[in-house]
């Protein structure tokens, strides 16, 4: 039914993930298609290789726990679990339609797997900081991952979280921003200014790392990286990367492809 | 009808520079002519609906006539003690224009289901709230939006068609039946269907929209004409907690009223199942069917 590569490598993941994202937003008649595929890798990264999350263990306390914060991804996500085979791949096909567990917006009612549901931007980071907190009260192993996205920067309630991870010394948790440099409507520079992005967050105590966020093997890196305080990566990626037409087009933050645009976004991703 | 006001806002901004039109990073393509000819009136504020409000607060106390626009729950529940402290204590001059009222944004997702806004914004003091479901409906509003007062403006992306009569509150002529199905927003479409099928079994219902929940006032007049009424039912795709059937509720025993009445809205609860609009307002049961089986089952008894 499904047309996927062997999933033997992260590459392969990757790109089985962008076909199975395409063909749920398609179906799903749903958006944010662009979103999704700007941060491909960071979710290969953390699914295939680096976090202690698989079908064995994900039940179990133990697990390293991820909390999509940029909410709209969330097909990605649900995707990453199917490939994992936490959830049957076929269930995919019910995404945004009626009758489903597979909201636009990630939701983890009866979805194995899913660690917590966003949807208003800017309260990831702040419910990470808080399981992290408690990870290590409870001195767990577990390791903790938030996504933001660059635009939902905007939010105050993720500085706020800044200030407190930095505070505990979260050294447990990781907070990977998708840099892609565009929101909703134009560029983040062009709606509220964030560069020098990385020496804002530097003066809030933090460890920051910047990386080619679409390169599997700089995150892979840069996740091994010990720190003493929170780590932050500034993967910088490129939004609606994999296909061309998407890539860096606002657009694609909201359209749905129709019949002709989903063909030839499929024959670039299967290439 | 979401178009329509802002480019009603835009026209009027157009004679008057003292009115800024603020926007959440919400709204692709609908500002463009806005911000292309008066950038000096417009402002993205970005991801920040907090800040949108202290933003707007600050203009207003300027004198300014501030319209803020976001969707869903994002320009009330996210920023809501700003808006109590500041535009509401403060009585300022700032409209909230929320798009997308109760299950209309439905497949995003819980946190896009603005199912409480209504009870929520209507217990703080000094803001009205405007609900309009038709294009007649928002053309009243019109008249009131540049009120010197907080505002607070659910709309859609599409008006609801007056295929069948139907009265907005306030109204003129005498109105009776046996059923009375009291409406507000654009679940007025379930209602005119429920109307509809109830009207072909003989059962006449007649249907009042409001467009203004708050502040709500009955005069004489429509107190009479309530009393002629064997049932009456409220409609509302919101939570029953604190919401119009309440309120509503409220005024019958102000008024003293002997009135056989049922409140018909969300109950207390999430609905967790993905879906469209009419989908989860059928789970919901405040779609058409639901509502036929509400008052035939109180008719019965
Ligand atoms: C509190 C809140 N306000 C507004 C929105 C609507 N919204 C959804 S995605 C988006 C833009 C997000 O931009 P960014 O964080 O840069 O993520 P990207 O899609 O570019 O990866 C906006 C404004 C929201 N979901 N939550």
């Amino acid at each position: 039914m499904y047309k996927l590569f062997k999933n033997d490598s992260i590459n392969n993941f990757a790109k089985n993930l962008r076909i199975l994202t395409l063909k749920m937003i398609y179906h799903g008649r749903a958006s944010h298609i662009a979103s999704i595929f700007s941060c491909i890798e960071i979710i290969s990264v953390l699914y295939f290789n680096h976090m202690n999350f698989s079908k064995k263990n994900y039940q179990r306390d133990t697990r390293d726990k991820f909390i999509l914060s940029k909410g709209h991804a969330g097909a990605a996500v649900y995707a990453a679990l199917a490939l994992l085979k936490i959830i049957p791949i076929k269930k995919l096909d019910t995404y945004y339609k009626n009758g489903s567990v597979f909201s636009g917006h990630v939701s983890h009612y009866k979805v194995p797997g899913i660690e917590y549901s966003t949807g208003s931007l800017g309260s990831g980071i702040g419910i990470a900081c808080g399981v992290a907190l408690a990870s290590k009260l409870d001195k767990k192993k577990s390791k903790i991952f938030t996504l933001v996205g660059d635009g939902e920067l905007n939010e105050g309630s993720c500085w706020e979280a800044l200030l407190f991870a930095n505070h505990h010394k979260l050294n447990n948790l990781t907070i990977i921003i998708d840099r892609n440099y565009y929101q909703s409507i134009l560029t983040t520079e062009k709606t509220l200014k964030l560069n020098p992005l990385k020496q804002k967050i530097k003066s809030f105590g933090l460890d920051v790392f910047e990386v080619d966020g679409n390169d599997t093997k700089q995150l892979k890196d840069c996740l091994k990286k010990k720190t003493t305080t929170t780590k932050v990566i500034i993967a910088n990626t490129i939004k609606g990367k994999g296909v061309s037409f998407m890539q860096n087009n606002i657009k694609w933050h909201y359209k749905n492809p129709d019949r002709e645009e989903y063909n030839l976004a499929l024959k670039e991703l299967i290439n | 009808m979401r178009n329509d006001l802002i480019r009603f806002i835009f026209d009027k901004a157009k004679k008057n520079k003292n009115i800024i039109l603020l926007t959440g990073d919400l709204g692709y393509s609908l500002f463009d002519e806005f911000a292309q000819k008066l950038p000096n009136q417009f402002f993205n504020i970005g991801i920040s609906e907090q800040n949108m409000i202290a933003v707007a607060t600050g203009l207003a106390k300027e004198k300014k006539k501030v319209f803020v626009y976001s969707i869903g729950n994002f320009p009330s529940l996210r920023c809501l003690e700003f808006i109590r402290n500041n535009l509401c204590y403060h009585n300022l001059d700032v409209t909230i224009i929320s798009c997308g009222s109760g299950y209309e944004y439905g497949q995003l997702g819980f946190s896009h289901h603005a199912t409480e806004v209504l009870s929520v914004i209507r217990s703080i003091p000094n803001i009205s709230i405007f609900n309009p479901a038709t294009l007649k409906e928002l053309k009243q509003i019109k008249r009131k939006i540049f009120l010197n007062q907080p505002k607070f403006l659910m709309v859609n992306k599409n008006y609801i068609k007056e295929n069948i009569n139907f009265h907005t509150f306030p109204i003129k002529k005498k109105i009776n039946g046996k059923i009375l199905i009291c409406t507000t927003g654009s679940i007025l479409e379930e209602a005119m269907k429920a109307s509809v099928l109830l009207n072909k079994k003989n059962i006449k219902t007649e249907i009042i929209s409001f467009p203004f929940i708050k502040p709500l006032i009955f005069n004489i007049d429509f107190i009479n004409s309530l009393k002629k009424f064997n049932y009456i039912f409220s409609l509302e795709e919101n939570n029953i907690s604190g919401g119009f059937g309440e309120l509503f509720l409220n005024l019958i025993n102000k008024n003293n009223l002997k009135i056989n009445f049922e409140i018909i809205g969300i109950k207390d609860e999430f609905i967790k199942i993905v879906g469209d609009k009419n989908y989860l307002r059928k789970k919901a049961r405040i779609d058409s069917k639901s509502i036929i089986s509400y008052i035939e089952k109180k008719i019965k008894n």
